[in-house]
């Protein structure tokens, strides 16, 4: 399965605009999609909390992850206003 | 109840004078309207000068949670109306980033309205500003920090 990884913010910096990420399985957690993304493009190293939207909710890294080019984006905390 | 939330590029226009025209129609038994606008600051942190804040935005579920946080305060603190524009985009100081509206039964109801969903915004919505000032590129986090740009 491919999961499209949509960085936002300092994340951008360190991934550019889109990431396709492939697992073998069918399915996934966010905790493993975070982890691959640390190991590839050291995002842990930025130092700042991330933050997964999947379908316009927050989720956890217990989030199960189905299906075929499913749209993750990865966000820092937010500073609108 | 109604409730107006959006999205706005910098070159959509805010037409506030006809926003509170229509808020003072509205409905008679409302004696109260708070209104907030957010400005672009020329100054921050011991007086770095901003030259831009770049906003971006995760529109769909921005939008989603705009609503969800206007239609929670409207029934909390009785609110006949509630409006959340959201500027994105290149912003100068002075320029308008953020409208909040509320129409209520009575002032204490409205202020208190118009601030909660002002902070709601800031940690609820999915957001961000990069600060383009004197010193260099930031990505601003959160409410605090600050991240200088990679290069």
């Amino acid at each position: 399965m491919r999961v499209v990884v949509k960085p936002y913010s300092v994340f951008r910096d360190r991934l550019g605009d889109e990431v396709i990420l492939e697992f073998n399985e069918n399915k996934v957690v966010v905790r493993d999609i975070l982890l691959k993304l640390g190991s590839l493009y050291g995002i842990n190293g930025i130092g700042v909390k991330t933050i997964v939207i999947i379908g316009n909710e927050i989720v956890s890294e217990d989030y199960v992850v189905e299906g075929d080019h499913v749209v993750l984006y990865l966000v820092p905390p937010f500073s609108g206003g | 109840m109604l409730i107006d939330v959006r999205i706005l590029d910098r070159n959509e226009q805010l037409d506030l004078n006809s926003l509170v025209s229509t808020m003072l129609r509205l409905d008679e038994r409302c004696g109260a309207i708070t209104l907030f606008i957010g400005l672009v600051k020329g100054l921050v942190e011991e007086n770095k000068r901003v030259h831009e804040l770049e906003y971006t935005v995760v529109k769909e579920a921005a939008l989603e949670i705009m609503g969800k946080i206007a239609r929670e305060e409207a029934e909390k603190y009785k609110l006949s109306h509630v409006v959340i524009w959201h500027r994105v985009g290149s912003l100068k100081p002075g320029e308008v980033t953020i409208i909040i509206a509320v129409l209520a039964e009575n002032r204490k109801n409205s202020f208190a309205a118009a601030e909660e969903i002002l902070e709601r915004v800031k940690k609820e919505v999915p957001i961000f500003k990069l600060e383009k000032r004197s010193n260099g590129e930031y990505w601003v986090i959160g409410s605090e920090l600050r991240v200088k740009r990679e290069k």
